[in-house]
C-alpha cells in the first residue's frame, strides 16, 4: 500500500496509466467468466438497442452486446500489442546493443538495413505484409513487429552509445570484464530506460494499427470482435446507433491513453539517480 | 635510457608511446585522405618502478589521462609499446592480457560517475572476483567484507546503492574494487580532485597505508601539485602530449629546470601568504592540442625562448642523474 | 563605513516538510578595496550566503532573519525592481561555471554591449568601443574578432575572462565571486585571480567576496578570511594571522590536512567523521562531534565569535 502511494507521489501519470492498463487487462482476460453474453450471440429482440440495463452499452445491428464485444476486442488488440512489442523489443534491443557497443562495421551492417525499414511508412509496410502473407493474427503481430524492430534498435543504439562512454563501463573493462558482461551487466540495465518508455508508447500505437488494419479489412475478420472492425461496421449506423462507433472509438482511445500515460510516467521513474532512495 | 635505480628493472616501461585521435572518420574523410589528428600523446618514454609512486602532472589537454589509459591498454597506441615485466602489453593475447589486467588496476577520477548506479556496492566490489572466478561465491562474499572493512566501510555499505553514499565513501568503494584482485600496480586518475580537503586527506592516507601494506605501485595522474609533492617519489611533467621534465619529486620541487615546470610551479597557490604566486610569469593560454606550435610546443609562452625554439624539437635529455629535461637550454648539459 | 554589511543573516531551505537552517547567524563586513575570503567545505553554506546577498535564492529557500546592507540600501527588504537595478551595476557576481553568465545564443560582443547600454546608458558606438577596451583589459587576444564569437567557441579560462569583463564593466562596488577559478588550470587560475586583484580591487576599489574551498587561493589573494563550518563562521581573521596561527580547532585541522612535502606520506591530519548534512546538524558548537578538544559544554552552547588575538576572532570556548 505504501509503495503504491510512493508510486503515485513519484509519478501520477505512471500511476493512472498503469491503473488503466491493469484494469483493462484483468477485465478482458476474465470476460468469459462474468459476461452474460457471448461475443457473437445475437439478440434478435434488440438490434441497435441504445444502452439499457440488459445491454449496458447498447447492441449492434445484429443485437450483439457491444460491451461484451469491446472486451473481447481488447483481447485481440492487447495480443497484437504485446506480441509485436515483445518481439520487436527483443530483436531491436539485441541489434541496437550490438551496433552501439561494437560500432564500426557491425554498426553499419546492422543499422543500414534498419534505416531502409524505417524509410517505409509503417502503415504501408503492415498493409503490404498482411495483404500478401495472410490475415491471421500471427501475421499481423509479425508485421507490426517488423515495423518496430528498427525503432527499438535505433533508440537502444543511441542510449548504448551514451552509456558506453560512462566511466563505470571503462572501469569494468579495466578490471577485465568480457564483452558479454559489459553489455549485460553494465550497459543494458543503464541503457534500457528510454527503450521501455518507447515500448509503452508503441503498445498504444500497435493497438491503433490493429484497429486500422481491421477497419480496412486486412486485420481481424468478421465475425471475430475487433475494435477496428466494430468501428467499420458501425459506420453505416452512425445516425441511428451512434454508440456503435462511439464505444469502440472511446475504447481505443482509453487503451492508447493508458499506454501513453505510462510511457510518460516511466520517463520520470526510470531516472537512475532515484534508485535506492 | 638506463634504469634509474641500480639493479631494479621497471615494472612498466613505456617507449616512444604515441596516441593520435583522428578528427574525421568515415568513408568521406578516408577518401579525401584527411589525416588531421589530435596528438594526445606524442612519443612518451617512461619507467614505473615497483613500490613507488610516479606522478604524471599537467594541465587539461596535456594528454596525461590518455597516457594512463595507454599504460593499461585501455586504448591501443598509434605507435610505441609498453612492457610489463619485459612483455609488450600490446602484443599480449587474450589470456595474457587477462592476467595483466589482474595485476594492473585503475581508479578513475570521478567517484560519482565511475560506479554503476544500478549495482549494489557489494556487487561492484565482488565483480572483479566474479570475472576471474576467484574461489566460491561464499569466499568472494567474505573477501568483499574484508575489503569493505579494509577501506573503512561496513557490510551495510555493501548493501547500498552508490547514490546513497557520499563522495568520499564512493571513492573508498572504487579503491576496494581496485584492490579486490590484489594487484601490483594501480593507476589513479585524479583520485582526489573532486573531494573536499578533509576527505581528500582521509583518502590519501588510506592509499598510503595500502601502498605500505601491499607494496603497491601507483601512477598518480593529477593536476594537484600539493598532492604530487606529498605523495609521489617521481614526477613526470607533461605539456601538450609530451613529457617536458622528469625527476625525483624533491629534486623537481627544489629546482624545476624546464621553463614550463617553472611557470607551472610559480602559479600554484600555496597555503602560505609569505610565499606568493609569481603573478607576472604565466602568460597566455595553452594552445589547442589540435594545432600545437612548431618546435618546442611551449615556445610561444616561454619567457626564456630562444630563436631556434620555434623550429627545433627538443628531446628529453638526462641533465643530472635521475633527471630528464626536454629544452634547448639544456641540450648542452648532456655530457 | 563598510561597503557591504551582513548582519545576523539566517537562511533556510525547505526540505522534507520543514525548514532547515543552512546559514546560521552570520555577520561580517566587507570594506572598499579588499578581498574577503569565505572558505569552507562543500555544504557549509558559503554559496548560500552569496545567493542570499544577491537575493537570488531558489524558491525553496528564504532569508528568515537578519539584514544585508549595501552602503545605505537594505537588500533584504528591497523589491525585485530595485534589486535588478543593483545587480550587474553596484553589485556583481561571477560563478564557477562562467557559462551560467553567458547566453549561448548571442555573440559575446552582443552580451557585453547590451550590459553596458542597459546599465550605463551608453550609445551603441560608445558601448562597442568600451566593450573592446574591456576585452583587452581582461587579456583576450584579438579582441575585435572575439567580439563576434559565440560562447561555445571560448575555453573555460576565456569565458571566465568574459564573465569578468561583464562584471567589471559597470564598476561594481561589490563583486561576489563564487569559486571563480575552481574549474580552471593553475596557470589560468593565477591569471584570473590577478585580474580580479588588479582591475577591480586596486584600480576601482571594489570590495570582493571570494568564495572558495581552496586555502591556497585564500592565502594568495585575500586580505581577510572567514572560515565556515556547517552554516556558521567559526573563525574570522586577517590572512597572515590565520595561516601563522590558526585558532579554531577546525581551522587547525583543515590546514594540517592539506597535502604538502613537509608531511610524511599517510600522515595527513585526519578529521574524524564527516561533514554533517543539513538535516542533522549537531547541537551547540556544530564542530564538537569531530573536535579533539571538545568538552561537555560544547554540546550545549554555541559559542559566539569573539576577539581572541589581534585581528582574529574565533567562535570556540577554548578562548573564553
Amino acid at each position: 500500500m505504501k509503495r503504491l502511494r510512493d508510486l503515485y507521489a513519484a509519478s501520477r501519470s505512471a500511476f493512472v496509466g498503469g491503473a488503466i492498463i491493469i484494469a483493462l487487462v484483468i477485465m478482458t482476460a476474465t470476460v468469459s467468466l462474468y459476461s452474460p453474453y457471448k461475443p457473437d450471440a445475437m439478440d434478435f429482440m434488440a438490434p441497435l438497442s441504445a444502452p439499457t440495463a440488459a445491454h449496458l452499452l447498447g447492441t449492434d445491428n445484429f443485437g450483439r452486446d457491444i460491451l461484451t464485444r469491446v472486451l473481447y476486442g481488447y483481447q485481440i488488440s492487447l495480443a497484437v500489442a504485446l506480441g509485436s512489442v515483445g518481439f520487436g523489443l527483443a530483436a531491436g534491443v539485441t541489434l541496437g546493443l550490438l551496433a552501439g557497443y561494437f560500432g564500426g562495421a557491425l554498426d553499419n551492417i546492422i543499422m543500414r538495413p534498419m534505416d531502409v525499414l524505417m524509410a517505409f511508412p509503417a502503415i504501408v509496410l503492415v498493409v503490404a505484409l498482411t495483404g500478401f502473407v495472410g490475415r491471421e493474427l500471427s501475421v499481423m503481430v509479425l508485421a507490426v513487429a517488423v515495423v518496430y524492430v528498427p525503432i527499438f534498435a535505433r533508440v537502444m543504439r543511441g542510449s548504448t552509445l551514451e552509456v558506453v562512454s560512462e566511466l563505470y563501463v571503462e572501469g569494468a573493462r579495466a578490471r577485465g570484464a568480457s564483452h558479454i558482461r559489459l553489455m549485460l551487466r553494465h550497459i543494458l540495465p543503464n541503457a534500457i530506460a528510454p527503450v521501455l518508455i518507447q515500448a509503452s508508447i508503441l503498445m498504444g500505437i500497435a493497438i491503433l494499427l490493429e484497429s486500422a488494419l481491421s477497419f480496412i479489412g486486412l486485420g481481424t475478420q468478421p465475425p471475430d470482435p475487433s475494435l477496428g472492425l466494430m468501428l467499420s461496421e458501425g459506420r453505416s449506423f452512425m445516425l441511428q446507433a451512434p454508440w456503435m462507433v462511439m464505444v469502440p472509438g472511446l475504447a481505443i482511445s482509453l487503451a492508447v491513453l493508458g499506454f501513453n500515460l505510462l510511457g510518460n510516467g516511466l520517463q520520470d521513474l526510470l531516472n537512475p539517480t532515484r534508485k535506492g532512495k | 635510457m638506463s634504469s634509474m635505480i641500480d639493479g631494479a628493472s621497471p615494472l612498466l616501461r613505456a617507449r616512444s608511446l604515441s596516441k593520435y585521435f583522428p578528427l574525421e572518420s568515415g568513408l568521406l574523410a578516408s577518401l579525401r585522405g584527411a589525416r588531421a589528428a589530435v596528438k594526445a600523446v606524442e612519443s612518451v618514454s617512461l619507467d614505473v618502478y615497483a613500490g613507488q609512486t610516479l606522478a604524471i602532472v599537467g594541465e587539461s589537454g596535456s594528454g596525461k589521462s590518455t597516457l594512463g589509459r595507454l599504460l593499461l591498454r585501455l586504448i591501443e597506441p598509434s605507435a610505441g609499446h609498453v612492457q610489463y615485466k619485459g612483455e609488450n602489453i600490446f602484443a599480449m593475447n587474450r589470456a595474457r592480457l587477462r592476467a595483466f589486467r589482474r595485476q594492473a588496476q585503475i581508479i578513475l577520477q570521478d567517484p560519482y560517475a565511475s560506479l554503476n548506479p544500478r549495482m549494489r556496492v557489494g556487487r561492484i566490489i565482488r565483480e572483479p572476483l566474479d570475472i576471474y572466478h576467484e574461489g566460491t561465491v561464499a569466499e568472494r562474499e567474505t573477501r568483499v567484507h574484508t575489503l569493505l572493512e579494509r577501506v573503512g566501510l561496513t557490510s551495510a555499505h555493501g548493501r547500498a546503492y552508490p547514490a546513497e553514499l557520499s563522495g568520499g565513501q564512493r571513492q573508498r568503494v572504487c579503491i576496494a574494487a581496485a584492490l579486490a584482485l590484489s594487484p601490483e600496480i594501480i593507476i589513479a586518475d585524479e583520485p582526489t580532485s573532486s573531494l573536499d580537503v578533509s576527505v581528500q586527506a582521509q583518502t590519501l592516507n588510506l592509499l598510503a597505508e595500502l601502498q605500505r601494506d601491499f607494496n603497491l605501485t601507483y601512477v598518480f595522474i593529477t593536476h594537484d601539485l600539493g598532492v604530487v609533492q606529498h605523495f609521489s617519489d617521481r614526477v613526470a611533467v607533461m605539456y601538450l602530449g609530451k613529457i617536458v621534465e622528469e625527476a625525483p619529486t624533491a629534486t623537481l620541487f627544489a629546482a624545476p629546470q624546464h621553463p614550463y615546470t617553472q611557470v607551472l610551479f610559480s602559479a600554484i597557490p600555496l597555503p602560505d601568504p609569505s610565499r606568493r604566486i609569481n603573478w607576472e610569469l604565466p602568460t597566455g593560454e595553452p594552445p589547442s592540442p589540435l594545432n600545437p606550435p612548431s618546435g618546442c610546443h611551449f615556445h610561444p609562452r616561454c619567457p626564456q625562448a630562444l630563436e631556434s625554439c620555434s623550429s627545433v624539437v627538443p628531446n628529453l635529455k638526462t641533465t643530472s642523474p635521475e633527471r630528464r629535461v626536454a629544452c634547448l637550454l639544456f641540450e648542452g648539459a648532456e655530457a | 563605513m563598510s561597503l557591504l554589511s551582513v548582519r545576523n543573516l539566517q537562511t533556510e531551505f525547505f526540505s522534507g516538510g520543514r525548514w532547515l537552517e543552512a546559514v546560521s547567524n552570520v555577520s561580517f563586513e566587507l570594506r572598499r578595496g579588499e578581498i574577503l575570503g569565505l572558505v569552507g567545505e562543500s555544504g557549509c553554506g558559503k554559496s548560500t550566503i552569496a545567493y542570499s546577498i544577491m537575493r537570488l535564492l531558489a524558491s525553496n529557500a528564504r532569508i528568515s532573519a537578519g539584514e544585508v546592507w549595501l552602503e545605505d540600501v537594505n537588500l533584504t527588504d528591497s523589491d525585485e525592481a530595485t534589486l535588478q537595478g543593483l545587480r550587474g551595476s553596484r553589485l556583481s557576481m561571477i560563478f564557477q561555471d562562467p557559462m551560467t553568465a553567458l547566453d549561448s545564443l548571442f555573440t559575446v560582443g552582443h552580451q557585453v554591449i547590451e550590459t553596458l547600454q542597459e546599465h550605463l546608458g551608453l550609445s551603441l558606438a560608445e558601448a562597442q568601443e568600451r566593450a573592446l577596451a574591456l576585452l583587452r583589459q581582461v587579456g583576450i587576444p584579438a579582441a575585435e574578432e572575439r567580439l563576434s564569437a559565440y560562447p561555445y567557441q571560448f575555453s573555460g579560462g576565456m569565458s571566465q575572462r568574459i564573465a569578468l569583463a561583464i562584471a567589471i564593466s559597470c564598476h561594481p562596488q561589490v563583486l561576489i565571486a563564487d569559486e571563480p577559478t575552481t574549474a580552471l588550470d593553475v596557470t589560468i587560475q593565477a591569471q584570473i585571480l590577478h585580474l580580479i586583484r588588479r582591475l577591480l580591487v586596486e584600480e576601482q576599489g571594489t570590495g570582493v567576496l571570494l568564495i572558495t574551498h581552496d586555502l591556497g587561493v585564500v592565502a594568495q589573494v585575500c586580505d581577510r578570511v572567514a572560515v565556515m563550518y556547517a552554516g556558521k563562521i567559526v573563525e574570522f581573521s586577517d590572512v597572515a594571522s590565520i595561516f601563522k596561527n590558526p585558532l579554531h580547532p577546525y581551522t587547525q585541522a583543515l590546514l594540517k590536512s592539506l597535502p604538502s612535502q613537509g608531511i610524511a606520506r599517510g600522515a595527513l591530519e585526519n578529521i574524524q567523521g564527516r561533514v554533517p548534512s543539513l538535516t542533522d546538524w549537531p547541537t551547540g558548537c556544530h564542530f564538537h562531534p569531530r573536535c579533539i578538544h571538545a568538552r561537555a559544554i560544547c554540546r550545549e552552547n554555541a559559542p559566539p565569535l569573539r576577539s581572541a588575538a589581534e585581528g582574529q576572532e574565533v567562535a570556540c570556548v577554548l578562548y573564553d
